[in-house]
């Protein structure tokens, strides 16, 4: 592994990091969201443009990374909570750990094909 | 087979910043970087300076950031940490000359939870205070602490906040906590309750991969989480 802060991480250490970092850019995305949302009550025209600055592939690609920040953080969370409430968890920290990464990656599977699907190169809209 | 070691060194009195010193030492696999730096400080620098005493992993006073990670010099054999082997002082407590830090901030946390058994009453035999083996269970895991600091060096939290109490005062909270014999309990519970108490730990594990004990921290400050909620402590 390598070293994050001069410390050598190990996959828990990343793991809280990856919920720092995903729950900062899940925050930040809620600013913009409640800007872009806001532009309604100058009319329909301004929301319809607003709302259209993201239709597109390259912000589809950004919203894909945005569900797997939100799945993982959700996932990671549950998995601190059960820790939380049963100590006894702690034993099997790593192997939590690891199935908190793997589910992310296998949710985010379907989840990017459904997603990418409306504008993908090969599907004309 | 030769190693080298690069050792993060500084000295007060002639350093304004901590630079890096490379040597190089015949080991066997076998050795341990304590033995490293044994050959280091007797045989090619004699001001290199650390602090052991056991060295054999019970004094606990030998705890470094070799390659890396939190790890007892005394225990750490060459042929896990590899041909080139990084030490550093271990993190977040004041260094006061190269592996040697000051202590002083560590013990004032570790007193502060009152870490001895608190009973005044008089044993029912006059003799000794009897206790069930299931409740001497309880807080087996935390009583095979020996104070290395090497779980509170590694915590993020604690690097970041030198306030929060760290995994190892809360480690021998834990030990008297659980104690079926002890009556400081809700006093113990209402210094772990505080803004820099059990709350700041973040469920990382730093330190339950650094502790050369093997004891899970985590566990034992999720446990007197347990114990604060039962009381109602605020």
């Amino acid at each position: 592994m390598f070293g994050l802060f001069g410390y050598q991480v190990s996959w828990s250490q990343l793991a809280w990091f990856g919920h720092r970092a995903s729950g900062l850019g899940v925050l930040l995305y809620l600013f913009m969201h409640v800007v872009e949302t806001s532009t309604v009550l100058f009319g329909p025209e301004v929301y319809d443009a607003a709302v259209g600055i993201f239709k597109n592939l390259p912000a589809r690609l950004g919203e894909i990374v945005l569900m797997a920040a939100l799945v993982y953080h959700a996932l990671n969370g549950l998995r601190v909570i059960a820790m939380d409430f049963w100590p006894g968890l702690t034993v099997y920290y790593r192997p939590l750990t690891y199935g908190v990464i793997a589910a992310t990656i296998v949710a985010m599977v379907p989840l990017s094909i459904l997603m990418i699907t409306p504008f993908a190169p090969w599907n004309p809209v | 087979m030769d190693v080298q070691l690069r050792i993060r060194r500084f000295n007060p009195e002639t350093d304004n910043e901590p630079h890096w010193e490379e040597y190089t030492v015949e080991a066997e696999p076998t050795d341990r970087v304590l033995d490293l730096l044994h050959q280091v400080k007797w045989y090619q620098d004699g001001t290199l300076t650390f602090r052991r005493s056991c060295a054999h992993g019970v004094c606990g006073s030998d705890a470094m950031l070799i390659n890396g990670r939190n790890r007892l010099a005394c225990e750490t054999l060459v042929k896990d940490a590899g041909d080139k082997i990084t030490v550093e002082a271990i993190r977040s407590l004041p260094v006061i000359k190269d592996l040697l830090v000051d202590m002083e901030p560590f013990w004032d946390k570790y007193t502060a939870v009152m870490p001895f058994l608190v009973n005044d009453e008089i044993p029912d035999d006059g003799k000794e205070r009897r206790q069930s083996p299931a409740d001497r269970e309880l807080y087996e895991d935390t009583s095979k602490c020996i104070l290395c600091a090497a779980c509170t060096t590694a915590c993020p939290v604690f690097w970041t906040n030198p306030d929060y109490v760290g995994p190892a005062a809360i480690v021998n909270a834990h030990r008297f906590i659980m104690d079926s014999r002890d009556h400081a309990h809700e006093e113990r519970l209402q210094i772990m309750a505080d803004a820099d108490g059990v709350w700041r730990c973040r469920t990382v594990f730093n330190c339950v991969e650094a502790c050369p004990r093997g004891i899970n921290i985590t566990r034992a400050i999720m446990e007197v989480v347990g114990e604060i909620q039962k009381v109602g402590t605020t």
